[in-house]
């Protein structure tokens, strides 16, 4: 039987596990940090819809939405990384090649 | 566009894939830096290690779409193989950066479309979509790693990262010389007009790293580097390992590129 690990999955306390893994469990309000219950605060504000099209952490990427090659971006900013895409959209003209 | 998740399976596929990540249980995960960390330090690592993951795997995408052009470029076999074995290092790389974010704490959510991995090339011609992906890849793109990676390796104070980083590097290094490997055999086939087509290319590519040059930032530490410490050395690197040697092939990057990045022509 091929068993699948996970190596990577934004529920951290499920990364690696051999077992199946269970659905996260949220803390309770008294052991959460701020930042997450100021996220709990903005999704109970949000309908679903525009919660599943709100974006939270992209890569970094170019012009056109393809991510950077390479692997630069050890930079500590406190700038989300959609904030990256979206300065780079607006600071970059798109353009083709062939135009530059 | 999905949440970024990796998987490895026990199925003899990942035996024979184990062949080339063996090193990543040799790492000192013991190491107690981490756990030592403050909260907002691993914080950050967390977010730089989760992108480094998702940078890692696109970029084995980009070695494939080289492997594919320089395949249908008839290029000679020896470079050909060289960007398919890249294709491996920048998975084990994805999976050391992936168990790096774990033991930091885990993953943070990061949106991405698997489906537009790698960029496509502007032109038809089979060698010179092949230059193309090299050039935006290895030329810019892994040639910046190098020194940024030993950057951020001098600046980690964890021997786990350090460890990781420095084997990381070792392989960008090799990733980075595709370009010159290629452009040296491509040479005699390559006119003015491709030149310049190239380096609009590289000055694209270029100028994408701009906004990393804005911004706060955080304190450096895991991998994770701070602004002081980050755009000279970024800056110093364009000029050195991507401006020089493209100059040196006669590709030339267009002015306006190199000012978005704040490099002087």
């Amino acid at each position: 039987m091929i068993t699948t690990l996970l190596l990577l999955c934004a529920a951290p306390a499920a990364a690696l596990a051999d077992a199946p893994v269970p659905p996260p469990t949220p803390p309770p309000d008294k052991r959460a940090s701020p930042a997450l219950l100021e996220l709990r605060r903005e999704l109970s504000r949000t309908e679903l819809a525009a919660a599943r099209t709100q974006p939270r952490f992209r890569p970094l990427c170019d012009d056109r939405g393809y991510p950077l090659v390479g692997n630069v971006a050890s930079k500590g900013t406190q700038t989300r990384p959609s904030e990256y895409c979206a300065d780079v959209r607006t600071r970059l003209t798109p353009r083709t090649v062939r135009e530059a | 566009m999905g949440a970024f998740s990796l998987a490895i399976t026990d199925a003899p596929s990942a035996r024979r894939f184990g062949r080339h990540r063996g090193w990543i249980d040799e790492l000192p995960w013991d190491d107690a830096c981490l756990a030592g960390a403050a909260d907002v330090a691993r914080q950050a690592a967390r977010a730089v290690w989760t992108r480094t993951a998702f940078s890692e795997y696109a970029s084995a995408a980009a070695f494939a779409e080289i492997t594919r052009a320089l395949l249908a470029a008839g290029a000679p076999i020896d470079l050909t193989a060289a960007a398919s074995a890249f294709q491996i290092d920048e998975l084990v790389h994805a999976e050391v950066a992936a168990r790096l974010t774990t033991a930091l704490g885990g993953a943070v959510p990061l949106e991405v479309d698997l489906a537009r991995l790698v960029r496509p090339p502007e032109v038809a011609d089979p060698l010179l979509a092949a230059a193309e992906l090299i050039v935006r890849t290895s030329c810019v793109g892994e040639a910046l790693t190098v020194p940024m990676l030993g950057l951020s390796r001098r600046l980690a104070g964890s021997p786990l990262v350090d460890a990781a980083i420095a084997r990381i590097a070792a392989d960008e290094s090799h990733h980075a010389q595709l370009g010159a490997w290629f452009l040296d055999w491509a040479d005699p086939l390559l006119d003015d007009a491709a030149r310049t087509h190239l380096g609009a290319v590289a000055g694209t590519a270029l100028a994408a790293f701009a906004p990393l040059l804005a911004g706060g930032c955080t304190t450096s530490g895991l991998g994770v580097v701070a602004c002081d410490a980050y755009d000279p050395v970024f800056r110093a690197a364009v000029e050195r390992h991507v401006v020089a040697p493209l100059a040196r092939r006669g590709i030339p990057i267009p002015a306006a590129d190199l000012a978005v990045v704040g490099v002087p022509a």
